[in-house]
């Protein structure tokens, strides 16, 4: 009987092989990148590099607009976290589903909404213009730091609002109001028994916020002030403009090395933030607002209106715009469909979408499954597996594959875009299959099933609803992937993101809707029929 | 038992027939074409790529396929790169669209054929600035700073005025880096402040609003209204008078002049279809395709003896046509786009 118990192979040594090799996986292009360097004197060329003016700004912007991005998505997370957790109000729903967007609207239209809403000559400075009657456009937001962070804010705060606002209906209302029974007032309440609890969901969220904004590409090209980059975009434009290699590498090192730093604080964080909290039981029961409350909330959902859905609609609605400034637009036309249908390039682009995005979305979540299940009580080492890949930029990845695989082309871009996808599959699965009880799965191995029988047959048929769930956004974060295609160059190849930022940077701002829009329905087609299902939550999916 | 070998030989069937078809649509390539690598605006619709390729085919039966993924610089970067891993211009015939700032770059990295197409003669020796004929000149302009009449409150009265605190965020250029325009912007400041022109650059990144990578972004951010003046050729004018009977868009006279850009193509080494880029080289400079330019590139083609449209009255020939030094040029754009980000305008 001994024997059946708890799967041998996920207690050996197993686990930390695969972890020792998933990490070599993820640190290849990197290190590809690094071999091109002269072998001659590559420790004194990386040395100069990095004391380069150039690198040390690059850094320090993106550090900069990481912060400043993670800081709005918490100004825009934390009160609508608050909301979702202690009140019932119609649309409560939408907003708590809002936190699937950061990974199925891809950053390009969030972007490309930002220019069409918020630019000099765009919607709501003509809705500004015209209501109060100004002959200066008010708010001038565009190719600003501020505004950068602003755009990559909102498409971060519903994740915050997600995992913090989870967290926090989560925690019981006993537990405070024992405290103020006790004489505690409410703000020592709140100091003393909610944040710490709340503590570790606010580490992870903000860190999200931060590594993304901090490794943001597409975004920081279209938006970015002049002259200023990121570590990303800087490292694109050595390779690619500059075609110095050096340079990118070195680059490359410091960006990854500040980033595993930030991961390995935060992780310590979160780590030590966690011990100290408790938080079980059903939680609080939702009221309806009253009071301040209700004014409050109102207020908060016009800012979300005019700050959030504004780019949003815009791109969904610019597609129908006949000229080319859409602020001027009187009456929808068909234009840009029309020419993006006849010029073949809309369904040529889709195609290539789905060429790329389904298989690797099939790959991304057999590695989940399949890793998941070895590593499901390995908590440790499936949360470096799964965080690691963070630390890698996407432009070095897809470079370093490159060089690698010169001719490697879609096949490339399939193992790369599944690769990425993989932790996050990983660790859904992993917490799946650990919820799992053994005895059905020792049931059918003592009628003498073969381990793998038993795993597909039992295991496997029991989280299936969940499975589809993770392949459903591995299939939008590959659909939505701009990055790695651009930086593969990857001859007639040219997927929907690609054809977005292409429009854009022709400035052909409806047909980039039009685009925009038909990728926005793939993505979100996926994540509408898991929703259909019965609604399996966010936190499932990431596994938190 | 029975039924698994039929299934498996069904399906070994169907995937054979498919291979084959794959196969055979793969090899059958069309019998004469010619790739052309270029910039985005060149082969837009309005551009002159799909004109210029229609009346090829035309008169030589030989289908031309263009490829742009950028601006001139991004071009060139390309091209560098191509050299170095005989992948990314894989194919390629011809290169259309680097100009007299790139050119000591361009031929600097050995990419282009020598030859001598056959009206060479007849286009004016200051133009022919390639004398190993392996870039040869199909159009040209002047580079200018661009205002909207209705939105720009006040004019600068030289480069040096745009520089002053008036001006702030009102400027877009483009990057020098991946863009010719931008490029010709920094030799402009270069040949006008000579040692002096990173100070000058200093000071003008306060008024620089944009700098995105390709002359489309910025020129159509600009007709958005997202600042009043823009980095653009003294022909733009002669555009919106011409397609859209608006005078709104002016030439920002400068004293300081203007500098020339000529526009230069290319055959490159190691292309598969030699002979008909030969053909195409020949088209390009022919009276008929440089008819076709002006409407539709809206620059000056290269032969004298071609009509310009009525529009081009409004473009402004400058009072002073500047030939700025390539000397260091590309070495000093990224410099310049430094000295712009140090002083990037926080909100």
């Amino acid at each position: 009987m001994t024997r059946l118990r708890g799967g041998g192979l996920r207690r050996g040594p197993l686990p930390p092989l695969l972890l020792l090799l998933w990490l070599l996986l993820a640190s290849l292009p990197l290190l590809a990148l690094l071999s091109r360097v002269e072998a001659g004197e590559a420790l004194g060329a990386l040395g100069r590099v990095l004391a380069q003016e150039r690198t040390r700004r690059a850094l320090g912007f993106g550090l900069l607009q990481a912060g400043g991005s993670a800081l709005v998505a918490l100004l825009f997370g934390l009160p609508g976290a608050w909301f979702v957790s202690h009140y019932r109000f119609p649309g409560r729903r939408l907003l708590v589903s809002l936190a699937a967007l950061p990974f199925s609207f891809p950053p390009v239209l969030m972007a490309l909404g930002f220019v069409i809403w918020f630019g000099r000559g765009g919607l709501l400075n003509a809705a500004l213009q015209g209501i109060f009657s100004l002959d200066e456009a008010p708010l001038r937001l565009l190719y600003t730091t501020g505004g950068l962070c602003l755009a990559q804010g909102l498409y971060n705060f519903p994740l915050v609002l997600d995992l913090v606002g989870g967290a926090w209906k989560r925690l019981p209302a006993r537990t405070t109001e024992a405290a103020r029974s006790l004489g505690a007032g409410r703000t020592r309440a709140f100091l003393g028994i909610s944040l710490p609890a709340l503590a570790p969901s606010l580490v992870e969220a903000t860190s999200y916020a931060f590594l993304f904004s901090f490794f943001s590409f597409v975004v920081v090209l279209v938006l970015g002030p002049p002259g200023l980059s990121n570590a990303e975009t800087e490292i694109w434009r050595l390779l690619r403009l500059e075609g110095n290699l050096e340079a990118a590498a070195g680059l490359a090192l410091a960006q990854s090395a500040t980033a595993l730093a930030l991961l390995g604080l935060l992780s310590l964080a979160s780590l030590g933030l966690a011990r100290n909290s408790r938080v079980s039981g059903e939680g609080r029961a939702l009221m309806s607002p009253r009071g301040a409350a209700l004014p409050v909330l109102v207020g908060y959902a016009l800012v979300l209106a005019l700050a959030f859905l504004g780019p949003l609609v815009s791109v969904l609605l610019g597609s129908f715009a006949g000229r080319r400034s859409l602020a001027a637009t009187a009456l929808p036309s068909l234009a840009a469909w029309g020419s993006l249908v006849s010029g073949a390039s809309l369904p040529r682009a889709l195609a290539s979408t789905l060429l790329t995005a389904l298989p690797s979305a099939l790959l991304a979540t057999l590695l989940g499954l399949l890793l998941g299940g070895l590593l499901r009580h390995r908590r440790g080492i499936l949360d470096a597996l799964a965080n690691f890949p963070l630390a890698v930029s996407a432009v070095v990845t897809a470079a370093g594959w490159r060089l690698l695989f010169p001719e490697g082309g879609i096949v490339v871009l399939i193992l790369i875009q599944a690769l990425t996808a993989a932790p996050f599959a990983i660790r859904s699965s992993a917490s799946a299959l650990a919820s799992l009880a053994e005895e059905p799965r020792l049931a059918a191995r003592s009628l003498g099933a073969g381990p793998l029988r038993a795993f597909f047959g039992v295991e496997l048929r029991s989280i299936l609803p969940l499975t589809l769930s993770s392949a459903a956004f591995a299939f939008a974060l590959s659909a939505g992937d701009a990055t790695t295609p651009l930086v593969l160059g990857i001859p007639d190849f040219e997927p929907l993101p690609l054809l977005v930022y292409r429009l854009i940077g022709a400035y052909r701002y409806p047909e980039a809707c039009a685009a925009g829009l038909v990728l926005a329905l793939i993505s979100g087609l996926a994540f509408v029929a898991k929703e259909g299902r019965g609604g399996t939550k966010e936190e499932d999916v990431r596994g938190a | 038992m029975g039924r698994r070998p039929r299934l498996f030989t069904d399906i070994s069937i169907a995937v054979s027939c498919l291979v084959f078809l794959v196969a055979t649509l793969s090899c059958a390539a069309p019998p004469r074409e010619l790739v052309i690598l270029t910039y985005d605006s060149f082969v837009s619709e309005y551009g002159p790529g799909p004109k210029l390729a229609e009346l090829f085919e035309k008169q030589s039966g030989i289908k031309v396929t263009w490829k742009a993924k950028g601006d001139g610089g991004q071009l060139l970067a390309d091209l560098a790169l191509g050299a170095k891993d005989g992948l990314t211009t894989k194919g390629a015939d011809l290169a259309l669209g680097l100009d007299n700032f790139l050119e000591p770059r361009a031929l600097a990295l050995d990419l282009f054929q020598t030859y001598k197409p056959k009206d060479l003669g007849k286009v004016p020796a200051e133009l022919r600035i390639d004398p190993s004929n392996r870039l040869i000149p199909y159009d040209y302009g002047w580079f200018a700073i661009i205002y909207d009449s209705a939105k720009a409150k006040k004019l600068p009265a030289s480069l040096d005025e745009l520089a002053s605190p008036a001006f702030k965020g009102q400027l877009i250029l483009m990057d020098p880096r991946s863009s010719t325009p931008g490029l010709g912007f920094l030799a402009w400041t270069r040949s006008v402040y000579g040692t002096n022109w990173e100070d000058y650059w200093k000071r003008l990144a306060p008024s620089v609003l944009a700098m995105p990578a390709g002359w489309d972004a910025g020129y159509g951010l600009f007709l958005a209204g997202e600042a009043p003046f823009v980095l653009s050729y003294t022909t733009s004018p002669a555009y919106h008078k011409e397609v859209e009977g608006s005078d709104r868009y002016k030439v920002l006279p400068l004293p300081e002049g203007n500098p020339r850009q000529v526009e230069l193509a290319g055959i490159l080494k190691g292309g598969p279809h030699r002979r008909a880029a030969e053909l195409f080289m020949d088209f390009i400079i022919s009276p008929e395709a440089q008819a076709l330019l002006p409407t539709t590139q809206w620059m000056y083609p290269v032969r004298p003896e071609v009509a310009l449209p009525a529009g081009f009255s409004a473009a402004l020939k400058p009072a002073k046509s500047l030939e700025p030094s390539t000397e260091g040029l590309f070495e000093a754009a990224p410099r310049a786009v430094e000295l712009v980000g140090a002083r990037a305008r926080q909100p």
